[in-house]
């Protein structure tokens, strides 16, 4: 009876743990507030926002007004907004862009080219690849579409056709993006050295090209750099490339990363945090480099990964199986950096399935880098070392 | 070498409470080199699009009224409606607040929600500002006239503004007709169904996920397999072991024992899937191999001096994070994961006693016999050790 009892009284104390952290998990919500100070800025607008739909609380039941706009206008409109969301990581701007784009039954050219980038962009692939193939039919050496087909086919890792599609960039003053174009495959397909003096080739020219065009030349050069630990080409490509906009503050943040100068992260992406990608690389230096403000940087992404994972999109995987492998979810993380991998192949996309193949031990997977490597020629001396190592090792160790 | 600081994992959903645990710097350090990697020119960067919330709840008073919570941020508000009025981009809570009225229409005509018949807005709360991910929004709740549950929607705020918004909705538990709250739906604009799952389905579900996890998961099974083993013997003080004379207390021991699994799995499992502790799985699954090759080096030689409940109970605060890795991730809201727990620990509780079940006869059966000694008892703990620390090794160093 004793020892009922003594089993009773456990149980009940378990069992009371068990319903005290349910509670404390239903009270731990944040709460709404009204703002005591009616001038606190609670937002900053782009300065180049569109003037609201509706001017007034009577204008909302009526039906939505036309602009009026000629496609002229449209074609404008949509190339700005998807500007906007590629160099300052806005993805508001894809939506609105795409918003007009639905809302525009006749597509010329420029309209069909617009809309293949903005599918791209939001990772629908094969949806671009149909556009792109459309607008092809109709011109045959359309320059933007064999570019953008090409760079698509490059991230699903189909180089051969890739490759085939610079070709058609064959007028005299197409040269510069031919190269280009050849270059980018070239750099995955074991020609990064060759690549390397190529790309310093159009660099040359590239002050006197458009800002995105030296842009694009500049970020393979630091791919490359990277790729190759080139240290002197990364100080020649960062010494030209703007620090402002989100990709080349990536390439920036993530040579940096990579030789532990965390200090200089922080410096350059503070205040960024609006946009995911830059606060992904600014807290993993607060992280590396034990700041306290880590703790809110984690918690930001936290939740803003938890609404992609509600809203169930595809077009992160490689961050979300990142965050896989840092939450320790290996299996997970395989999972989800598969599914990437049979999306895209880059570089990155194959670092993050190298390692959450490393970490669960799936052979099959491991099988599957392996082949790739082969057939493709693939050059990253550091990462094919660690594959055939069989770890991803970390760098030195300290503590906080 | 480890640093410390509030795990992410727990911080998702619930803002205010942190747990402070540690987290090894090899993290940081992988973080480091993933990124390395990273490139820039091709791909879409990682974003968040325009997102809303509508959240819907029976009020207490009257079961004809459902109070309403609707979210949009602040961003998306400013293509809609003029909140910043003075055009300096700085949008403050006083060229907010001057929009209630439109912010009001706005609700009351692009968000249709039907029942039997259409639901109206009746009352609107103040306005209120709120922040999700380190954005702002603006929190509207109002009280909703609906009989009988919502089944459709008719959302229109944003529709040709930007195509990718998306509503996040949820319906949480109507008492008068005995449906459980949805799972969170994302909605695009236009008419979407939204009628509402019953509990029992849900339950349902749950419960055969439970039944499932516990059958196919070699770990768990090994680990019942060396605790059920000894069921059929005591030890004698001198630790010789003696075949029970009867059934009843062994069988009435073996529950005790399963019971104090569960409840410590329970407790674990309710930890980790509602993110308020999250542990490296890699940690855990070699936890969970040691456990297994401990207890059954328990069967042969009585390493732990304590009961068997006791025991069952340590070991099985370790396998419910194991098994929490099925729930923690389900884009769900509190009530339902507290569902989905409750059903998923009846699961894995149906699993084994039908384990139990299956095995317990035959080991009475056979207790006395030199089969079952030698060859399940002491053979199969001896075989469950070596696959136990096989598991180990290759979860740790492999």
């Amino acid at each position: 009876m004793n020892k009922l009892s003594t089993r009773w009284h456990f149980i009940k104390l378990i069992t009371s743990v068990f319903l005290v952290s349910l509670a404390m998990s239903a009270a731990a919500d944040a709460a709404p507030y009204i703002p005591q100070n009616p001038s606190a800025v609670i937002e900053t607008l782009p300065s180049d926002m569109p003037a609201a739909r509706y001017a007034s609380a009577a204008d909302i039941g009526l039906s939505n007004p036309s602009k009026g706009e000629s496609v002229g206008n449209r074609t404008e409109q949509i190339s700005t907004l998807l500007n906007r969301a590629y160099l300052e990581g806005d993805p508001r701007a894809l939506g609105q862009a795409r918003a007009i784009l639905d809302q525009t039954e006749e597509k010329d050219t420029d309209l069909l080219m617009l809309e293949a980038r903005a599918l791209q962009s939001d990772h629908q692939f094969e949806a671009a690849k149909t556009v792109l193939e459309q607008i092809l039919k109709l011109e045959p050496s359309n320059p933007d579409a064999l570019l953008t087909l090409s760079s698509l086919l490059l991230v699903e890792g189909d180089f051969e056709q890739a490759l085939e599609l610079c070709k058609g960039l064959n007028q005299i003053d197409l040269m510069l993006y031919r190269l280009g174009c050849q270059a980018g495959v070239n750099s995955m397909t074991g020609s990064l050295e060759s690549t390397k003096e190529s790309l310093a080739a159009l660099a040359q020219a590239a002050p006197t090209l458009d800002a995105g065009t030296a842009r694009w030349i500049y970020l393979m050069q630091a791919d490359a750099a990277i790729r190759s630990q080139d240290a002197e080409l990364a100080k020649q490509v960062f010494t030209v490339m703007d620090a402002q906009t989100v990709p080349a503050l990536m390439a920036r943040a993530d040579w940096l990363l990579k030789h532990g100068e965390y200090a200089r992260v922080i410096k350059l992406l503070k205040g960024r945090e609006n946009q995911d990608a830059l606060l992904l690389r600014l807290a993993t230096a607060q992280l590396a480099s034990c700041s306290p403000e880590a703790k809110t940087s984690l918690q930001l992404l936290g939740e803003r990964i938890a609404v992609w994972e509600q809203r169930g999109e595809n077009a992160h995987m490689r961050e979300q199986a990142t965050y896989e492998l840092l939450r320790g979810h290996d299996a997970k993380a395989l999972e989800v950096a598969r599914d990437n991998w049979d999306q895209q192949r880059e570089t990155a996309d194959l670092l993050v399935y190298a390692t959450a193949v490393l970490r669960t031990n799936s052979e099959q997977d491991l099988k599957t880098i392996n082949q790739f490597i082969d057939q493709t020629g693939f050059e990253y001396p550091a990462l094919t070392a660690q594959l055939k190592a069989g770890s991803i090792p970390s760098v030195e160790r300290s503590s906080c | 070498m480890l640093i410390t600081f509030d795990w992410l994992a727990a911080q998702k959903q619930f803002a205010t409470l942190y747990k402070s645990i540690t987290y090894t710097r090899f993290m940081a350090q992988l973080v480091v080199i993933l990124l390395s990697f990273f490139t820039w020119h091709v791909s879409a960067q990682a974003h968040e699009s325009s997102t809303a919330y509508l959240s819907l709840d029976e009020t207490a008073s009257n079961a004809s009224e459902r109070s309403a919570t609707f979210e949009i941020a602040v961003r998306d508000l400013a293509l809609l409606l003029p909140v910043d009025a003075n055009q300096d981009s700085a949008v403050t809570w006083g060229e907010i607040s001057a929009q209630t009225q439109a912010i009001q229409q706005l609700i009351t005509l692009q968000i249709k929600l039907s029942a039997e018949t259409d639901c109206q807005p009746v009352t609107f709360e103040p306005l209120m500002l709120s922040q999700r991910a380190g954005f702002s929004y603006i929190y509207q709740r109002y009280t909703l006239g609906c009989a009988g549950p919502i089944d459709q929607i008719d959302y229109q705020v944003m529709q040709g503004v930007d195509s990718n918004h998306r509503l996040i909705f949820t319906n949480a538990r109507s008492k008068s007709t005995n449906a459980s709250t949805t799972p969170i739906r994302v909605l695009s604009t236009g008419i979407s169904s939204v009628a509402p799952q019953t509990w029992i389905s849900q339950v349902k579900n749950f419960a055969g996920s439970g039944v499932r996890h516990l059958l196919i998961g070699w770990d768990h099974l090994l680990f019942l397999f060396v605790l059920l083993i000894p069921a059929v013997y005591t030890r004698s003080s001198s630790g010789a072991l003696q075949p029970v004379t009867h059934a009843r207390p062994a069988l009435i021991e073996l529950l005790w024992v399963a019971t104090a699994f569960t409840l410590a799995h329970s407790i674990t499992l309710t930890l980790a899937a509602l993110q308020i502790i999250s542990i490296p799985s890699r940690l855990i699954e070699a936890l969970i191999a040691l456990s297994i090759a401990l207890a059954a080096l328990n069967n042969l030689m009585p390493v732990f001096r304590i009961r068997a409940v006791f025991l069952a109970f340590g070991f099985g605060l370790i396998h419910g994070f194991g098994f929490a890795n099925v729930l923690s991730d389900l884009p769900i809201g509190f009530g339902e994961r507290v569902l989905a727990l409750l059903s998923f620990n009846i699961g894995i509780e149906l699993a084994q006693i039908l384990v139990i079940v299956l095995l317990f006869p035959l080991a009475l059966l056979l207790r006395r016999t030199s089969f079952y000694r030698y060859g399940v008892f002491i053979g199969g703990s001896v075989i469950s050790i070596l696959i136990a620390l096989w598991w180990v090794y290759e979860r740790v160093w492999m």
